[in-house]
């Protein structure tokens, strides 16, 4: 069932109101009792000699560690904001983190070939906005879609430039010493795009309301 | 030159020999005497003036060629015995001394030790006084001239070469010219002291700066890789040193190469390995642990007072999250606080109070105080102990020391910082290196605060742990030093080497990078012949000949070295502990004692050299001339009246490279990238947290406001 402003509430079945906020609650705690884990983090980051020697578990649980608790805090809070506008849109939020993690873990490991280790959940979250502006881009066929439309550009553009240099173009999270993987931005951009086309053409697809 | 002069001088034989004379680390307790100072000796003391002192320094990628020439004045009325005195600065290595006998400049030439003396003592039972140039420590040289007549100039010549210190990728060249804490006699120029410092750079330069002398020092950039320097003052203060800072910038971690030699013969080269800008430190928690020497010798030359402002620097640059502790040293240790504490503002504030309280003075027991600081060591945390000295301890110490820092506990890694220009360099560098650390070399004019934050982005960690560089096949051979220190921000490592054949080698750099192991393969290109940097060639068997000291030592004799060190030395016209130089009055003389003039013509070559990178550099400088002031139009539309003119050109044309063997150099690459592995992470920062809660508050109100 197609909502006003494209919105299709299907999207999120399956997933009750309690359940998605206990699946959410169980991301984030699982998140920061990694963190508070000692040796956790070390065995659970994106670690390209261990992907390559099999532990492709790798690929996923990277996303769910960070440097420092400044780092989860930041990353943590933008994932469930983003999680809860994507539900209130009707669109698929929990389901898709899988599918959005492993596009970002092997973003990493196939574009960013210099980077031995990685860890955050913010490539997840750009996947999740992307998702959510493409979304909001296609609801009205507008001058506004093609703000929301630019605002998706000048994120690539910034995932770009952060790919190329290596250099955060504005303030991180991140403490000194690991660098901005770009790569995980733009792979999360990519995946969250394909998300919220595929999730605009299944609306097309959809019954019209009687 | 008056007739009775030539004779006298003619009579007075002048030889120098150069006499690495003590190895020890121990100067002797030194005097109050300016760089290049020539003083009257001979019992009755007096001064001679200086009349002239010109210091041209090129800086060829970091490796420093100093050319100093004076030229003294005998202003008493009397006939007098000369003792020049110069200090020669930081690992440097002298490679030639000249001096002007009846007017010529002779050139010194390097023989075995035992032998110049033999040279010198069969002079001196014939003529008496003759002139005497010795090593009188490992940094100091003397010489003696006899005579200088009333109101008669003496001209001396010397030159050195020295890898310059790089501090997070700010080279910097000192001219040491404070040599004692009080300003001695002799320590101004009665005439003229001009210093002109020539920089070329394969990285570009970005920033120079005089920590000394601030404006004084006029520098003219010639583009992005070369810069000239000079200071020229009469009548002026050589009490203190001239230190010259640049910038250099190397986006990326990469090699970068140069060659040395002539077509058909095996080739030098210096490989230089540079962290790239785009590393960063790692901001982890660490455990400083600050031993200062309060020994006596370190109330000469400021040195207390400027390792104070030293740690009061490192304390600045300090975090919260980290935790240090003070220890002060002379014959027993005194801790300040008796445990690790956290670099709150009134920690740092109680351990500057602490500091300002100690007085220098008796012995120096270093071995106790280290003792105590690994006591500090907590298995979860780094421990860094840095360690303010001159490093003028017992030789009994110096082994017991050695032995401690081999033994230190997981985790810590010892950083000497050597304060003034009379430090135990030799001491200090084999402690640090031997604790995984690096040792510092501050001198009076440096830039506190911007050595100690570089250092302390040093102290975090390394770039590349367990670094080796390795050639394909056997082409590069007597790689230099066989074991290479870790790869620091900010600073580079050189490997010296040589090599047979040239074109395209390839290169393997291996290492540990965050305790993972990684390799990188690079094809570099080894030239035909490069004649644009000859001082490599010296600076590779300086090294050499370190190295196999170094191995000596450790087996505890330095005879077995020798051989090889004095075929080195005399080979390569350097002054080292088994080889001397000596000047002969003139050509015949070198003859009858079939001593060879391999210095001369190294010199001539270096020379050579030294003209063509002075005639790019002002070649540049022209070019950089011509573009100031308004534009004009190109000679030919200027119409044919004034086509009538000798040409002029508006900009001159660059030097072109002479032809023959030095031809393929400026094209040839010099230069290589890589990237090293590295550790990233996917950040929301504030600006994203904002604009992901913009999106949400807009949702929410947009959701709340349509009519259900």
């Amino acid at each position: 069932m197609t909502q006003p402003g494209g919105e299709d509430a299907s999207a999120g079945r399956g997933w009750r109101p309690g359940g998605f906020a206990a699946a959410l609650a169980a991301i984030l705690v699982a998140a920061a009792l990694v963190q508070a884990w000692p040796g956790a983090p070390g065995a659970m980051e994106f670690r390209r000699a261990g992907i390559a020697a099999g532990q492709w578990w790798r690929l996923l649980t990277g996303n769910l560690v960070h440097f420092s608790w400044l780092n989860l805090a930041a990353n943590a809070a933008a994932f469930a904001l983003l999680c809860a506008v994507a539900r209130s849109r009707g669109l698929p939020a929990i389901s898709v983190l899988v599918g959005f993690a492993l596009a970002v873990g092997l973003g990493v490991y196939l574009f960013a070939r210099g980077i031995e280790s990685y860890r955050g959940l913010s490539g997840v979250s750009f996947a999740l906005l992307a998702m959510v502006l493409v979304d909001m881009a296609l609801a009205r066929r507008s001058a506004v879609s093609a703000v929301w439309v630019g605002v998706l550009a000048l994120l690539a553009g910034r995932a770009v430039f952060e790919a190329a240099t290596g250099r955060a173009l504005l303030p991180t999270s991140l403490p000194a010493g690991p660098c901005v993987v770009g790569a995980a931005h733009l792979a999360g951009l990519a995946a969250g795009s394909a998300a919220g086309l595929a999730q605009a053409a299944r609306r097309r697809r959809a019954p019209a309301p009687a | 030159m008056d007739t009775k002069r030539k004779r006298t001088l003619a009579r007075a034989v002048a030889i120098a020999a150069l006499v690495a004379a003590v190895p020890a680390m121990v100067p002797g307790p030194s005097a109050a005497r300016a760089a290049g100072l020539l003083i009257a000796d001979g019992g009755s003391g007096g001064v001679l003036e200086i009349r002239e002192h010109t210091a041209d320094v090129t800086i060829n990628n970091g490796i420093a060629v100093t050319r100093i020439t004076q030229i003294f004045r005998n202003t008493e009325n009397r006939q007098v015995e000369a003792l020049y005195t110069f200090p020669v600065p930081k690992d440097a290595s002298v490679a030639n001394f000249s001096m002007w006998i009846g007017g010529k400049e002779m050139i010194g030439e390097v023989v075995e030790k035992r032998r110049a003396r033999e040279i010198y003592d069969s002079y001196k039972k014939v003529r008496r006084d003759p002139g005497l140039l010795e090593q009188t420590d490992y940094k100091t040289f003397e010489m003696r001239i006899f005579p200088i007549g009333p109101g008669a100039d003496q001209k001396v010549r010397i030159a050195y070469y020295q890898e310059l210190d790089c501090d997070h990728d700010r080279a910097t060249f000192v001219y040491p010219l404070a040599t004692a804490s009080r300003p001695g006699p002799g320590a101004g120029t009665a005439g003229r002291f001009a210093l002109t410092v020539r920089v070329k750079s394969e990285a570009p330069i970005v920033a120079v700066e005089s920590p000394s002398h601030g404006a004084d020092l006029v520098v003219a950039r010639h583009g992005a890789s070369c810069i000239t320097a000079s200071l020229e003052q009469t009548g002026g203060d050589l009490n203190r040193d001239v230190v010259l800072a640049y910038r250099i910038s190397r986006p990326r971690t990469g090699l970068d190469l140069i060659a040395s030699g002539a077509a058909g013969e095996d080739g030098y080269f210096c490989l230089t390995l540079t962290a790239g800008k785009q590393l960063e430190e790692q901001r982890t928690a660490m455990d400083y642990l600050f031993i200062l020497d309060i020994s006596g010798s370190m109330a000469h030359g400021g040195k207390l007072r400027m390792s104070r402002e030293t740690i009061g620097a490192f304390l600045t640059a300090l975090r919260p999250e980290d935790r240090f502790e003070v220890v002060t040293f002379n014959v027993a240790p005194a801790t300040l606080f008796g445990s690790l504490t956290p670099a709150g503002e009134a920690g740092k504030a109680r351990a500057l109070d602490f500091l300002e309280s100690r007085q220098a003075r008796g012995g120096t027991r270093l071995r106790p105080a280290l003792e105590a600081a690994y006591r500090y060591a907590d298995p979860d945390r780094p421990l860094n102990v840095v360690v303010l000295s001159d490093g003028m301890t017992e030789q009994e110490e110096r082994d017991q020391l050695v032995r401690l820092i081999r033994s230190r506990p997981a985790g810590a890694r010892v950083f000497c910082v050597g304060v003034g220009n009379e430090v135990n360099r030799p001491l200090l560098k084999q402690l640090a290196e031997g604790a995984g650390g690096l040792a510092a070399f501050l001198s009076r004019g440096d830039d506190f605060q911007h050595q100690a934050a570089a250092f302390r982005r040093k102290l975090t960690r390394p770039v590349i742990d367990d670094l080796r560089i390795e050639f394909d096949g056997d082409r590069v051979y007597d790689t230099t030093p066989a074991e290479l220190p870790s790869l620091y921000h900010g600073s580079p490592v050189r490997l010296y080497g040589r090599y047979r054949g040239h074109g395209p080698i390839g290169v393997t750099v291996r290492g540990d990078v965050d305790g993972r192991t990684f390799d990188k393969r690079l094809q570099v290109a080894l030239p035909q012949a490069d004649g644009s940097n000859p001082e490599i060639e010296r600076m590779w068997a300086w090294r050499r000949v370190e190295e196999l000291l170094r191995a000596a030592d450790a087996t505890g004799s330095r005879g077995q070295a020798a051989p090889e060190v004095v075929r080195l030395g005399q080979a390569y016209s350097i002054a080292t502990e088994f080889t001397s130089f000596i000047v002969l009055e003139n050509d015949a003389e070198y003859r009858r004692w079939r001593i060879q003039r391999r210095n001369a013509l190294r010199l001539e070559r270096d020379r050579k050299a030294h003209r063509r990178l002075e005639g790019e550099l002002e070649a540049m400088r022209k070019r950089a001339e011509a573009r100031l002031g308004p534009k004009r139009s190109a000679p030919q539309a200027l119409g044919p009246v004034l086509s009538m003119d000798p040409p002029r050109p508006v900009a001159p044309r660059p030097q072109q490279p002479p032809s023959g063997p030095d031809t393929d150099v400026k094209q040839r690459r010099r230069g290589w990238d890589f990237s090293l592995p590295s550790r990233g992470g996917g950040p929301i920062g504030p600006a994203g947290l904002v604009v992901v809660a913009a999106l949400a508050a807009g949702h929410l109100l947009r959701r709340r406001r349509r009519p259900r």
